[in-house]
């Protein structure tokens, strides 16, 4: 106990990259446009006020503008807001935007987040962090870049202004969109290149999406040039040749308004998917991309100097990092190393998460499926795929997969017992992926339970290629038809049976339905634990037309799998509809219980509304909780040094967690090798309308829900009722239909 | 004496269940409430007896290989076309129905796939319902009924189980093993093979054989299918209203082509 302690305190000696601001007599207004303006265009207006007047910088909160003059500059007058205002509106009119006028707010109220707005506004607006190439090879550069953003951090309970800072390696093609068509397979039609690809643009580097083809140069120069602000823009449009198309583009996701662009004026974003097209070893890049923390560390200093400078004319200090040392109270660390978690297998047997083998071994799994329940019954049916040479071991292998399986008390039968390799001499081709079909379907036809795959290992990496990967290939048409698979590669094979067989059996048992093992201590915070994801897709060519689709699984509070179920609906707008969540989310397994809900993303619209009511209904409580994956500043440990150089930053402790206010926070739920990377924090919200817990309490929950990936030796990101919400979202809105299952063939 | 009623088991109620493979989203579990809990009534049932064209085609071209085997001399003889298109009465029928049947009936008298074999069985494809088999495991008992168009046996002595496609869908591999389960149990001394052979394209699928561990393995599955059937049929006619819950709609291309979208809320 001694040495856990110990340990807990240590684990405090930590950074974050989020830097508290501070501020003093703000040179600044606020003032209102009427009509009242939405977030959209406040933000819209709010950076084109701030490019219009130098060393002036507006930001827009909840319909109100403040603008921050540089402590040397005058605020502009009355009557220069109004021309500006003239000035943007004839600029970026459109047919449908209202004529705002200027009125000025008495007595600004300046809130934490207003001067975190500020700050980021001036980022954005100065550009004081110089990408730095990293790598370089034809018409491909890496570079590293500052992400930021604003943030609010309570610190002995006062929400202080912050700015997140992260060192960010981004990909970028040399040349332009045009060039990338004119070079490419597709040229002849580009509507099949273009819609739905990720660009950037040259003026700005902001990333983009094309949506459609809206004509051609001839048709649209003179509008365009009329619009263009960028020097790049303009020479790319005066050059551009008349029948060149141009291209619609949505900045962020939701964004109402599409931008026409000269393919001159854009670059295609390098993906897994272009990197192909552009004859590119998207694997060497990815590694390049890679930060060790010496660099990073360099980085994070020269960023915030240079932050520093920025910030220093308008008067914001830029001040420490949030560190452990100062901060300690707003670190946290489960009680317990996460490793250490006490488990409950079969037969009562309980043990630690890092002994889940042997755990498994004494008790066998803590649940087995319904559909095993009798042994003599119902043996597991298996079948084998097996793509690999004659000489292969498939057939020893699969006898010591049944062997394993006996011991774990699950007799199984091999419905094709011969595992003779199917040979075809090349996978991608058309004929060699009809085979593939052909055997597949007929090893489909009575329905095994789980199907073992033996890939060559060729097949590793070959996403990138135009007819996809075996894998991927064979994995979705199986999950089509809720059958679980297992693949093993080639060289896996090669490796110690026992090990593989290991990494690979806890996922088979999990597969069928049998839950493997649970927490030995229920979660506290509430009776069922349920994810919730939604994947939308547009309908090409019908605008505001959209299909949603989201599935939910649900846990109870000892982590055991519940069931899971999908719904779709064709839905106008962002939000999920009430009668779609109530049937998501059954009365009778919820009713008079607490539940807490994970919704991967923000809740939308008035997704609160309709749960919270739905919760009055069924005299539930609701714990409303988003997880968000992406934009989360990274944490650090910071051990100490006896060197004179200081203390370096070095890989967070998993379950490391950092408390920005009572209801939200960052945590740590990955451990990666350096080689692989930095682990990406997720970021927790309680939302305050649903029943209240404590983010302590979420953060472990959370934590102890990532240990039930029971395909995995090695806990993934998310809590794994988000990873198999997202997979049924993802099915259902492919159209296949996932009746109420419960079986997680997903992992 | 009153006859038990038991669960039963068809390749049809397979389908109903689960589409077949690579056809998953055109799958509707909502059919198999009309087609099986609905059936009746006065809205549905007329929807269910509307006979579609290529079912129409489908049932002229299996009788007309029936009167072919019936009298030989139509097969071989010039005229013989005519003379089953007569029996069949297509000169009753729309024209792309006696297009094409007629075809299919000149395409057989050129290649006649069954001509010197030695058939065991052919059917005219209106008999009705076939006799069901009876299957038990442990005190489960159930029905059923697979409905063979041809059998006939090989020169070596296999049993050849045959059926005739019209039209340009794929043949579903599930048929084949319903119909070699089916053998197992009709002609126990058989070693038994099964294919398709589709009537317009004059096309053969390749035999297909199954293991008797698969054989085994849909036996199981059988029972499971014939009482989640049973069980959806009972909690349906307790509350009717929970048609939808027991029985869920899949919207998308399939109602485009679904006889039951005129009673369907569900229908895009």
């Amino acid at each position: 106990m001694i040495a856990l302690a110990t340990q807990s305190l240590q684990d405090k000696n930590c950074l974050s990259e989020i830097f508290a601001l501070g501020h003093t007599d703000l040179n600044l207004v606020s003032f209102r446009l009427s009509p009242l303006t939405d977030r959209e265009d406040g933000l819209r207006l709010s950076y084109r006020f701030s490019r219009y007047f130098p060393n002036v910088i507006v930001v827009w909160k909840n319909g109100l503008f403040y603008a921050l003059a540089n402590q040397e500059q005058t605020l502009p007058t009355d009557a220069e807001w109004a021309g500006a205002l003239e000035y943007i509106h004839r600029e970026i009119y459109e047919p449908s935007d209202p004529e705002w006028r200027f009125q000025r707010s008495r007595n600004p109220q300046m809130t934490p987040d207003i001067i975190a707005a500020f700050a980021e506004q001036i980022l954005d607006v100065s550009q004081p962090f110089r990408p730095k190439t990293v790598y370089s090879e034809q018409n491909i550069e890496v570079k590293r870049r500052a992400d930021f953003g604003a943030e609010t951090v309570e610190i002995n309970q006062m929400p202080h202004p912050a700015i997140a800072l992260s060192p960010h390696s981004r990909i970028t093609f040399q040349g332009t969109l045009d060039g990338f068509l004119a070079n490419h397979p597709y040229r002849q039609n580009p509507e099949r290149l273009l819609v739905s690809l990720k660009v950037e643009t040259l003026d700005t580097d902001s990333t983009a999406t094309i949506e459609e083809i809206v004509g051609t140069i001839a048709e649209h120069r003179t509008y365009l040039l009329t619009k263009a602000s960028g020097a790049i823009s303009r020479k790319a449009l005066e050059e551009a040749p008349a029948e060149q198309p141009v291209v619609a583009v949505r900045f962020g996701q939701n964004s109402k308004r599409l931008y026409p662009y000269a393919m001159a004026a854009l670059r295609p974003c390098v993906t897994a998917e272009t990197a192909n097209q552009l004859d590119i070893d998207f694997g060497t890049l990815l590694e390049q991309t890679k930060i060790p923390y010496a660099d990073r560390q360099q980085l994070l200093k020269e960023y915030s100097a240079a932050a520093k400078e920025a910030l220093r004319p308008y008067n914001i200090q830029f001040l420490k990092a949030i560190n452990g040392r100062d901060n300690g109270d707003l670190f946290w660390v489960p009680e317990h190393p996460i490793e250490q978690t006490p488990i409950q297998f079969g037969q009562g047997v309980t043990g630690l998460y890092n002994g889940i083998l042997r755990g498994l071994e004494n008790g066998g799994v803590y649940q087995r499926h319904r559909d095993y329940q009798n042994v003599s019954e119902r043996p597991i049916r298996l079948v084998v795929l097996n793509l690999l040479k004659p000489e292969a071991q498939v057939n020893g292998f699969m006898q010591q997969v049944r062997q394993q399986l006996e011991r774990y008390k699950f007799p199984s039968l091999e419905l094709n017992p011969s595992t003779e390799a199917i040979l075809v001499d090349n996978w991608n081709s058309p004929e060699g992926r009809a085979t593939l079909e052909d055997k597949l379907d007929e090893l489909m036809t009575i329905k095994p339970d789980i199907m073992f795959v033996f890939l060559p290992q060729s097949d590793r990496g070959s996403d990138d290629d135009e007819s996809g990967s075996l894998y991927h290939r064979i994995y979705s048409k199986l999950l089509r038809r809720q059958i679980a698979s297992q693949f093993i590669y080639e060289e896996t094979l090669r490796k110690e049976t026992r090990y593989v067989l290991n990494q690979v059996m806890l996922g088979v048992l999990a597969k069928l339905g049998n839950v493997p093992f649970v927490l030995a201590e229920p979660l506290q915070v509430a009776d069922v634990f349920i994810g919730l994801d939604v994947a939308r897709s547009k309908k090409r060519r019908l605008s505001g037309s959209m299909n949603a689709c989201a599935g939910v699984c649900l846990y109870g509070n000892r982590g055991e799998f519940i069931r899971a179920k999908s719904e779709d609906a064709a839905i106008e707008g962002e939000e999920i509809p009430q009668r779609f969540l109530e049937a998501l989310l059954p009365a009778g397994a919820l009713r008079g219980k607490t539940v807490l809900i994970y919704r991967d993303g923000r809740f939308c619209g008035d997704e609160v509304t309709h749960l919270l009511n739905w919760a009055a209904a069924i005299q539930s409580q609701f714990i409303l909780v988003e997880c968000r994956k992406s934009g989360t500043s990274r944490l650090y440990n910071l051990p100490r040094s006896n060197s004179d150089r200081g203390r370096s930053i070095a890989a967070p402790t998993r379950g490391l967690g950092l408390k920005l206010s009572s209801h939200e926070a960052i945590l740590v739920t990955t451990q990666v090798s350096g080689r692989i990377g930095v682990p990406r924090p997720i970021r927790l919200t309680v939302r305050s309308e649903g029943h209240p817990a404590s983010i302590e309490q979420i953060m472990d929950a959370t934590l102890k829900l990532t240990l039930l990936h029971h395909g995995a030796l090695k806990p993934p990101r998310l809590p794994m009722l988000l990873h198999g919400a997202d997979r049924l979202a993802d099915l259902r809105l492919n159209g296949v239909y996932v009746p109420e299952c419960d079986r997680q063939f997903w992992l | 004496m009153q006859t038990v009623w038991k669960p039963f088991f068809s390749y049809n109620l397979w389908a109903l269940f689960e589409p077949a493979i690579g056809q998953e989203q055109r799958h509707c579990p909502m059919k198999r409430g009309f087609l099986k809990a609905r059936a009746k009534e006065p809205e549905v049932a007329p929807l269910i007896q509307q006979e579609t064209v290529y079912q129409e085609i489908g049932l002229l071209a299996q009788q007309g290989i029936y009167e072919f085997h019936q009298d030989v001399h139509c097969l071989i003889g010039d005229d013989g076309v005519n003379r089953v298109s007569a029996i069949l009465g297509l000169e009753n029928r729309s024209q792309e129905v006696r297009n094409r049947v007629t075809q299919v009936l000149a395409n057989y008298q050129v290649t006649p796939i069954l001509l010197g074999k030695n058939i065991l069985k052919l059917s005219r494809g209106d008999e009705g319902f076939p006799e069901p088999i009876l299957l038990r495991s442990g005190n489960q008992e159930c029905n059923l009924f697979a409905a063979i168009d041809c059998i006939f046996v090989e020169p070596d002595g296999t049993l050849h189980i045959l059926d005739f496609k019209t039209g340009k869908s794929d043949f579903d591999r599930r048929q084949a093993y319903v119909y070699l389960l089916a053998a197992k149990y009709l002609y126990p001394n058989y070693e038994a093979i099964a294919s398709f052979y589709n009537l317009e394209s004059q096309t053969w699928s390749d035999p297909i054989r199954a293991l008797s561990v698969q054989l085994q393995v849909l036996e199981m599955d059988l029972f499971r299918f014939a009482q989640q059937h049973q069980n959806d049929l009972q909690r349906y006619r307790r509350k009717l209203a929970s048609f939808e819950e027991i029985f869920p709609p899949h919207s998308g291309y399939q109602c485009q082509t679904c006889q039951f979208q005129s009673v369907c809320q569900f229908t895009i």
